[in-house]
């Protein structure tokens, strides 16, 4: 089974207007599928509608393979929105009616959860008490619960601060990594999603406007090396040489910037240095993930 | 489903509002008691100087009637367990779309028919508990002032009568409220409602009668009407199963209508 999520031209509509318009979407088994759009773009409504809060209006979604939703939802864990918690429990009262909910006789899974969570010494306080990131990683633990293979994160770092962020991400990588549980996350900060995605769905008005692999992102973004030399001739003559299609341009301060090939330094520095050239310094250089959606959004800003 | 149910229940067991109200239904139960006697001795105490006062007379009447079976049959059509039952199912099912907590039930692949259900279920367990503490502590303290059944009034099967029927009514109404709260979903919203149905539609539905001069006695296919008519130990023929019909289609109507929303609701 490749694929553990499909949209096949899926649409939800309120009133008329289409929020999600024909959206196709593909999750990769082992995916960090990284969801991007503007404000009201459709990425929390199709989020919804994967995880069978909202139905669609049109078209077709598929859970590991079927379209039996409902029998394959046990294996998805989702975090919609704020995180959803009963303020006046703990964390292990929350854990624990998750528990019941889910049917698993394992007691001691909550306190494993919590502790992956970082939150088992949160004793007896509620939840209404903890911080917005101690309530993230709380959602991301109750999620946890029953071994979901897929994991649909809506901006799980919303409101957090660098440390928060940075709690999230790791539990979010930890998982990915060591029980090859696969993600589709949505996040305003790219250069977040831009540490760990391994795949890219960009949505604008409803529309899926790009999908793509995060190795291909250079590529889109349009990373460039730079060349600091004392030979920029000879150096743009041996890259031309090395691809017939390498666009070399000269910088203001006299280095060479070449359009892609940010995976090729290597090469390119033995092959100058083979020529006798100084190569004083070779620097990637070009847009990120954030400038290539802007891009993509045409310039527009967003919140 | 019995997943859900587990769950549903144990969330009941952490509930604060579920041991608010039930600690209402028994200081009020007790309360309403006490200050009837005291209503009663403070009107008695007229008669000492004035033996023809009309409301020493009417306390005199009153004070010949009263027994703990004479509080159930007076207070229970008050619907004042009722009202707390209806705040508590609000506070109960909208809470969990306030909190958002609805949606990690929904998106594990629950069945929504089997989450409306066990909602219901564990609602009609809590406004039975509830009732079943109201009645007790009306018997319990009406025994402890005026006596039990001092004029003989009620055998024990009325008695059991009288209470399985009004077990069956709250059971009717949670199941309303549990519709009403499903589908209006807003904290606020769902309270004011399900405090009309118990309280004020009784009312309405008599002024109505009244007004039109209406040969059927509408509040008689209400469930508010019903706990009136089946307050007493000494119901008129056919008010029993006349009651037990009312309440089963209201209940039926409401879970059949909550069943059908709650499929077709987006969840936010």
């Amino acid at each position: 089974m490749d694929y553990i999520l499909q949209t096949n031209e899926v649409s939800k509509a309120f009133s008329g207007k289409m929020a999600v318009d024909h959206v196709s979407i593909s999750v990769k088994n082992g995916d960090i599928y990284g969801f991007i759009g503007e404000n009201g773009a459709g990425k929390t409504t199709l989020m919804r509608m994967v995880c069978g809060l909202a139905d669609p209006t049109g078209g077709e979604i598929s859970l590991f393979g079927s379209r039996d939703l409902v029998s394959q939802r046990y294996k998805v864990g989702c975090t919609i929105e704020n995180p959803a918690l009963y303020p006046a429990m703990t964390a292990m009262e929350n854990m624990e009616a998750q528990r019941l909910l889910l049917g698993i006789r394992d007691k001691k899974v909550c306190s494993e959860l919590l502790e992956l969570a970082g939150l088992c010494n949160t004793g007896k306080k509620k939840a209404k008490d903890f911080s917005l990131g101690m309530k993230q990683r709380l959602m991301i633990a109750l999620s946890l619960l029953g071994d979901p293979e897929l994991l649909v994160l809506d901006e799980p770092t919303n409101g957090l601060d660098p440390m928060g962020i940075r709690e999230v991400r790791d539990v979010i990588q930890r998982l990915n990594e060591s029980r090859g549980v696969s993600i589709l996350i949505s996040s305003h900060i790219l250069g977040e999603l831009e540490k760990m995605a391994t795949r890219y769905g960009v949505i604008s008005n409803g529309r899926l406007v790009d999908e793509f692999q995060a190795n291909e992102l250079s590529t889109r973004c349009g990373k460039n090396l730079v060349i600091h030399t004392s030979d920029p001739q000879r150096v743009e003559n041996v890259v031309n040489g090395m691809w017939g299609d390498a666009q070399c341009m000269r910088t203001p301060e006299n280095s060479v910037r070449v359009k892609g090939h940010v995976d090729d330094a290597g090469s390119i520095n033995k092959i100058l240095v083979e020529a006798g050239i100084d190569v004083n310094a070779l620097i990637p250089e070009g847009d990120k993930l954030e400038d290539y959606f802007l891009r993509l959004m045409g310039g527009k800003v967003y919140a | 489903m019995l997943n859900i149910i587990k769950s549903d229940f144990y969330k009941l067991k952490k509930s604060k509002a579920f041991w608010i109200c039930v600690a209402l239904c028994v200081i009020f139960g007790i309360l309403m008691v006490v200050a009837i006697q005291a209503d009663m001795s403070m009107e008695l105490q007229k008669g000492i100087n004035n033996p023809m006062d009309s409301e020493y007379l009417s306390a005199l009447a009153m004070s010949e009637q009263v027994s703990a079976i004479w509080a159930l049959e007076y207070f229970l059509p008050l619907n004042f367990n009722t009202l707390i039952v209806g705040i508590f199912i609000a506070v109960f099912i909208t809470s969990e779309f306030s909190y958002g907590t609805i949606k990690n039930t929904l998106s594990r692949g629950a069945d929504r028919t089997k989450v409306f259900l066990s909602k219901f279920l564990v609602c009609g367990v809590a406004a039975v508990i509830m009732q079943i503490l109201f009645i007790t502590a009306l018997i319990a303290t009406g025994s402890v002032i005026w006596g039990f059944d001092p004029h003989g009034v009620a055998s024990l099967g009325s008695l059991i009568s009288v209470i399985l029927s009004q077990l069956l009514v709250i059971v009717g109404f949670a199941a309303l409220f549990t519709f009403i709260s499903t589908t209006i979903r807003a904290n606020g919203g769902s309270i004011m409602v399900n405090i009309l149905c118990s309280t004020v539609i009784s009312s309405l539905f008599s002024a109505l009668g009244l007004l039109f001069g209406l040969k059927i006695a509408v509040n008689d296919y209400w469930l508010g009407g019903i706990v009136s008519k089946l307050a007493t130990v000494t119901p008129a023929a056919g008010d029993v199963s006349q009651g037990i019909i009312v309440t089963l289609v209201w209940g039926i109507a409401s879970l059949l209508a909550g069943t059908m929303l709650f499929q077709k609701m987006d969840v936010k």
